[in-house]
């Protein structure tokens, strides 16, 4: 299957013919690795619990806070390879209308709904620093004092990283659709 | 000056989970507009409701009520040990008393003695209300409990904050929610929870944990009222007035709901076949004894904080001994 | 400009935003940001995007999606999808419409350890889609049954609907799940009599290839002898054996059922030697990217609903509801058409958290049994997991597929002859109550 026939409506630069292994995407997969590792920890987590209670009667404390917090941090370790493989879901009814006679007003809106999601995801970073500067100034945790504290600021620190480079990542998709846009060829 | 306003008042949990939340919409709010009304106050509230997590989250309540998404708001200080580590105090001093009036009473006395407890709400740019808390939380079980011995090798699940009870114990701590109770424990998953009376008859969880055992854990502080600062500080002294005193009211109604709800949670067992016991006085103590003392851990954790976690523990014995409540151990003391 | 106008606008934004071709999770913050700046300021706006950005997926429940993604995904990538295909297909060949049908069962069969139709629909799409596409089905009746039949995963307990209808009616979620048995394994028959009956109305619908390949796929099946189907039954009874005989022997949870099955999944995979090494870390990659794009979509769903709550569009609706002094025939078949419409728009959860704490109180007041009125309401909003713009089932079809070929659209449409079962389906558990509530004790209680 060639990359065009993969190419979902209004994403995926890979699709587009754009370097899988460009700096950036390279950050983006690393932090995608990160992610899965930590899908796997929640897997391991979770069996370990099961086991430990049933044949061991020892159960893992702080295995609910800890996947809890562990979720959003996946879903941001994720979000720039998810987007720069276009897999976020899309449903382009108009858009697919519009492009069948004026391609490059498509073109054009894509690039303007990109740069949405660069706006939102800079809001989003904005307002998080104050959170993560709060869990980690006053050491707030999840869990149960005197069992288990799992402190919540790395997680939060993900969601910094991860929403910068979501940011950045549309930036970058925009960028592509605005220069098809304007008639030139990426590579 | 403004004679009118709008209060979005918001809990994370819906009014029919939650009695505190129920005595919002059924007791505050008219209440409040009662008072404002015969005092003769030329001042209006427009009042929106949001429950059950529709406007903010449970645990969105404390950080969502700081930025103003809601004016008033139910927070449940029990998920929040980081955030308000004082009004943890009940839970680290089990054996102490059902009444749980007398629990709150004590709370709000400790509220005006030491300002570190409203410091906690002043952090988080909210005035408290009121405080209320839970009728006892008792232990339900698939087997006969007559005395901690019977609970060694056994899984029992509890909310995060009761997990300590059962250190010592010999039992297995599973952690749950009162949505999980009454599948998991049909299938085995444990073989007992800690829950409290009230919710018996709606949950019917007797009939998969026939054996309910008072065990004596007390009557717990677990909910709070509070007001967006901002908020509290546009409002007339005059209406200010008024909605401290029946934020205080509302705890006291709520704990009143709950004390009721209890004695109907107890009444709906004979229908479940379920058998009710007791732990004596000696059992208590055994149990008390088996467990470290977690009333001492707790203030010297917070007064390495810097907060007054012995002097606010001294108190709320004191005040219990005061109050003619004979403890089953004596916390503070060793 | 008053909140609630702010309210409706950004319910009429969504319409035409969903539809644009941005990505879905993307729109719904936009609305949910510029209605919460309008009506609290943008600093507000900001804080409240933070904060459900970092919490409001922050929990065990959401936790487990990737481990039932990853079971599916492993299911099919270790081959017992296909293997259990082939046996579907061996039983059902004399059958039109044969392997929708097995779809459909399987699903029911499915739900019984599942408590979410997201998992369902992303295992299912891994499992069946490929093999009812390579026995000739079309890609659209294909997606169309899978996201039809995912609805089961709600409906036969466990639940995680019903456990969240029951911690705001504050009613047995033991009841509620055994309420879902019979209309559960009602509403499969229901699915495979559509099934079949399309596959000889509307035949170019459900068939791609010409009756004469289909049968010479079916021929090849014939000739395998039974215990070859026998083997390759195995692995996979044995993992739905694990999984259920785990949740109801009491060894785990439901919600922990995914971790469970993930487990399972992946050690029968190495036992059979159809897991290299790398295959497993393509599964955990691609189980990432799911995730990401289910869980973005969940966060940004209940933005907009808090959003909406914010507007005091709920609350004016259910005030006017307290206040019409209706009778409760009309009542609950205004309930129902909301539900329904808001069904277009909004997730699961968010539906029953808006409407519910308004709705509860009127209903209750009339007497109305609330085991049977939330197996309605599960029911009813099921169906919106179905309906565009907004259809969840729909939505992790696609995402799982991972397939430009075939839009959201298509699979709209593939997934309406299974809508219009669902409703009629609905239109009959409200006629007769005593569907839901013969297993609980209490058969006789009606509400006409
Ligand atoms: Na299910
Ligand atoms: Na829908």
């Amino acid at each position: 299957m060639s990359d065009e026939d993969r190419r979902p409506p209004g994403g995926g630069p890979l699709a587009r013919g754009a370097h899988p292994r460009s700096p950036f995407g390279v950050l983006t997969l690393a932090l995608n690795v990160i992610g899965t590792v930590l899908i796997i920890i929640i897997a391991v987590a979770v069996n370990s619990d099961i086991i430990g209670r049933n044949l061991f009667n020892q159960p893992i404390a702080g295995v609910t806070e800890f996947v809890g917090l562990s979720i959003v941090a996946v879903v941001f370790l994720q979000m720039a390879n998810t987007l720069r493989e276009g897999r976020h879901i899309s449903n382009d009814l108009i858009m697919a209308w519009v492009g069948g006679s004026h391609p490059r007003v498509a073109l054009f809106f894509y690039g303007v709904f990109h740069l949405i999601g660069v706006f939102l995801m800079c809001f989003i970073v904005w307002y998080v620093v104050p959170i993560f500067r709060e869990n980690y100034v006053g050491n707030f945790y999840k869990g149960t004092a005197g069992v288990v504290q799992i402190p919540v600021w790395p997680f939060m620190l993900v969601v910094l990283v991860g929403g910068t480079a979501a940011a950045i990542q549309y930036l970058l998709l925009a960028w592509g659709e605005f220069r098809r846009f304007l008639g030139k060829k990426t590579q | 000056a403004q004679d009118k306003i709008s209060l979005t008042v918001a809990a994370g949990t819906p009014p029919r989970a939650l009695l505190a939340v129920a005595k919002v919409g059924e007791f505050f709010i008219p209440e409040v507009n009662r008072r404002i009304k015969t005092a003769g106050i030329n001042f209006q509230i427009d009042w929106k409701e949001a429950y059950a997590g529709s406007l903010l989250k449970q645990m969105q309540m404390l950080d969502g009520m700081r930025d103003g998404i809601a004016s008033i708001g139910v927070v449940p200080s029990i998920f929040y040990p980081d955030k308000l580590p004082l009004e943890q105090l009940s839970f680290a001093v089990p054996f102490s008393t059902f009444d749980v009036a007398l629990v709150s009473a004590i709370m709000n006395k400790l509220h005006k003695a030491i300002p570190e407890f409203a410091a906690q709400y002043d952090k988080f740019n909210q005035v408290r209300l009121g405080g209320s808390g839970v009728d006892s939380m008792e232990l339900l079980t698939t087997f006969a409990v007559k005395s901690v011995d019977d609970l060694k090798g056994r899984k029992i699940s509890t909310p995060g904050l009761a997990l300590a009870w059962l250190r010592g114990t010999g039992a297995t701590p599973v952690q749950g929610n009162m949505m999980e109770y009454y599948n998991s424990t049909r299938t085995g998953v444990y073989q007992g929870f800690i829950v409290m009376p009230s919710t018996f008859p709606a949950m019917k969880y007797p009939e998969v944990a026939p054996f309910v055992t008072k065990v004596g854990f007390g009557a717990q502080y677990a909910t709070v009222l509070t007001i967006n600062k901002d908020v509290y500080n546009k409002i007339p002294e005059a209406v200010r007035k008024i909605l401290d005193e029946v934020g205080e009211q509302w705890g006291i109604e709520t704990d009143k709901a709950h004390m009721n709800a209890a004695e109907a949670g107890y009444a709906s067992l004979p229908g479940f076949k379920a058998q009710l016991y007791a732990l004596p006085r000696e059992e208590q103590v055994k149990w008390a004894k088996a467990m470290p003392n977690l009333a001492r851990e707790w203030a010297q954790n917070a007064d390495k904080e810097g907060l007054p976690g012995t002097k606010a523990l001294a108190m709320f014995m004191d005040e219990l001994r005061k109050a003619g409540v004979r403890p089953v151990r004596d916390w503070d003391k060793e | 400009m008053s909140d609630i106008a702010i309210g409706v606008l950004c319910l009429a934004g969504s319409l035409v935003l969903i539809q644009s071709g941005m990505q879905v999770g993307v729109a719904l913050i936009l609305l949910s940001f510029l209605g919460v700046w309008a009506i609290n300021g943008i600093a507000i706006a900001g804080k409240l995007l933070a904060s459900s950005a970092t919490t409001s997926i922050a929990s065990e429940v959401f936790a487990v999606i990737p481990l039932f993604v990853m079971m599916g995904l492993l299911v099919s990538a270790t081959g017992m999808g296909r293997d259990t295909f082939d046996v579907a297909a061996r039983l059902m060949r004399r059958l039109r419409g044969g392997l929708g049908v097995a779809t459909v069962a399987a699903n029911a069969v499915f739900a019984a350890c599942t408590g979410t139709s997201i998992a369902s629909a992303s295992v299912f799409t891994k499992v069946a889609v490929p093999e009812m596409v390579r026995h000739g089905h079309t890609l659209p009746f294909a997606v169309g049954t899978v996201a039809g039949s995912s609805v089961l995963g709600m409906l036969i307990p466990p639940s995680l609907l019903m456990i969240i209808y029951g911690m705001i009616a504050n009613t047995s979620i033991g009841d509620l799940f055994i309420s879902g048995i019979v209309p559960g394994v009602l509403l499969a028959v229901a699915f495979s009599l559509c099934i079949l009956s399309l596959s000889f109305l509307r035949e170019s619908f459900v068939f791609a290839d010409s009756s004469a390949i289909r049968r010479a796929h079916m021929g090849r099946l014939d000739e395998a002898p039974l215990y070859v189907l026998a083997l390759k039954f195995l692995p996979v009874s044995l993992l739905v054996g694990a999984v259920l005989g785990g949740i109801y022997g009491g060894f785990f949870t439901p919600t922990e059922a995914g971790g469970a099955g993930a487990l399972a999944a992946f050690l029968i995979g190495v036992v059979r030697r159809e897991l290299s090494l790398r295959g497993f870390w393509e599964v955990v990659l691609e189980t990432g990217r799911v995730t990401c794009a289910i869980c973005f979509l969940l966060m940004a769903a209940q933005l907009y609903s808090q959003m909406l709550t914010m507007s005091g569009l709920p609350y004016a609706v259910g005030q006017w509801l307290r206040t019409a002094e209706l009778t409760f025939p009309v009542i609950l078949a205004g309930y129902l058409m909301v539900v329904l419409l808001m069904g277009c728009f909004l997730d699961a959860l968010s539906i029953m958290v808006i409407l519910l704490p308004f709705v509860l109180p009127v209903v209750d007041g009339f007497g109305t049994n609330l085991v049977w009125f939330g197996l309605i309401t599960i029911v009813t909003i099921e169906i919106g997991l179905l309906t565009p713009p907004l259809g969840l089932s729909v939505f992790v079809v696609k995402a799982n597929l991972g397939d430009a070929k075939i839009t959201v659209w298509q699979i709209f449409m593939g997934t309406m002859p299974m809508t219009i079962t669902m409703t009629l389906f609905l239109v009959l558990v409200v006629l007769f109550p005593w569907l839901a509530l013969v297993l609980v004790g209490n058969a006789n209680w009606n509400w006409w």
